[in-house]
């Protein structure tokens, strides 16, 4: 899978893209994801659900995943 | 969650019962994620949990696990680690737990410097009760018991592990997930007792009260008061009120107790 994966900054090295993956019937809808997510993602949705809402915008960072207390987001890296 | 961090869990028990934005979950992951990384047996390692929001962590963890009484997690894993030195034992327990209840207990497993791993979950308040203050409350804060704010100063833990005789201490935040995962590694690693202390956020019984906003406000209130020890030196003392020091407090060297027990039975032994 070619990366496509633009930075704001050339400098910054590229990480894998991934594929955010929400298991709804965990989720607390906290908001903690969208709010430390910097490429903005994620985003609510219908009935506050926590939605992949921009997911061509995926760094593949993992803080999401990192901080979910509810381990209810899933990062699937592609392999390249 | 990571697919190979899934066997550590009772899946059957998820989702938890911790509130919406609550840090415990991330602190659980951590050490899920630690014990991934020293490849310990699960059929050789001892979850023991007191009472409490914290506490409840050893239900969802598939390792041998003890949910004891309350403040007495300590207790009963001074007895498994002396029963059986060869077993892993990791105590979890919250910040009233273990300084209040079993404030005892904790000075103690410290003094003896038992091979423990204990993370005490520090969230300053008892959540699972109704948001009472605890030893660990920040002076003037508000909790149900303290409408118009704390009168008493809490407890710095880690000062009193290391006047007590603990050999390894550190603290991390919710915050800084990878220093907390290296801090349980290097706690685990260190042959005595380790005391890891975590401030988590609790959202609704704390946080409600002291207007800190919403959880993911509490993590970054953890990122902006959490500084090194480099630069904690570097900070004046106005800038100094409101900040704790993270990452490994204090380490030293000291006999520990199962291994100067194994010594005696030995001696009488005659070998």
């Amino acid at each position: 899978m070619g990366c496509n994966i633009v930075t704001d900054l050339s400098s910054v090295p590229r990480l894998r893209p991934a594929a955010v993956v929400i298991n709804q019937a965990w989720c607390k809808k906290c908001g903690i994801c969208i709010a430390f997510c910097n490429k903005g993602v994620l985003a609510f949705g219908e009935g506050n659900r926590v939605e992949v809402a921009q997911p061509e915008n995926c760094v593949g960072c993992g803080l999401c995943e990192n901080f979910c207390p509810d381990y209810a987001i899933n990062l699937e890296v592609a392999d390249q | 969650m990571l697919p190979e961090i899934e066997q550590y869990f009772r899946l059957e028990k998820l989702p938890h019962m911790w509130c919406p934005g609550c840090g415990n979950g991330i602190v659980l992951h951590c050490l899920v994620k630690a014990i991934d990384k020293l490849c310990l047996d699960q059929d050789r390692t001892v979850m023991v949990s007191g009472i409490g929001c914290a506490a409840r962590a050893s239900g969802y963890l598939d390792f041998d696990t003890l949910h004891t009484t309350h403040g007495r997690a300590l207790a009963f894993a001074t007895g498994v680690k002396f029963a059986k030195p060869e077993l892993n034992v990791f105590v979890l327990t919250g910040d009233g737990d273990c300084t209040a209840i079993g404030g005892n207990h904790f000075i103690h497993a410290a003094r003896r410097n038992i091979n423990l791993t204990t993370i005490v979950f520090n969230n300053n308040i008892y959540g699972m009760t109704g948001g009472q203050y605890s030893p660990m409350t920040p002076n003037a804060c508000r909790a149900t018991t303290s409408p118009y704010g704390n009168l008493e100063r809490p407890f710095n833990l880690a000062e009193l592990a290391i006047a007590a005789g603990a050999t390894f201490v550190g603290r991390a935040t919710t915050y800084h997930t990878k220093q907390l995962t290296d801090l349980i590694i290097e706690g685990y690693k260190n042959n005595g007792f380790s005391l890891i202390e975590v401030v988590t956020h609790c959202p609704t019984s704390f946080g409600r009260h002291n207007k800190m906003g919403s959880p993911a406000d509490m993590l970054k209130w953890q990122r902006d008061h959490g500084v090194t020890a480099m630069r904690y030196e570097n900070l004046s003392p106005e800038e100094r009120s409101d900040k704790f020091i993270v990452g490994v407090l204090h380490r030293c060297e000291a006999p520990e107790y199962t291994a100067e027990y194994q010594k005696l039975q030995e001696k009488f032994r005659g070998r």
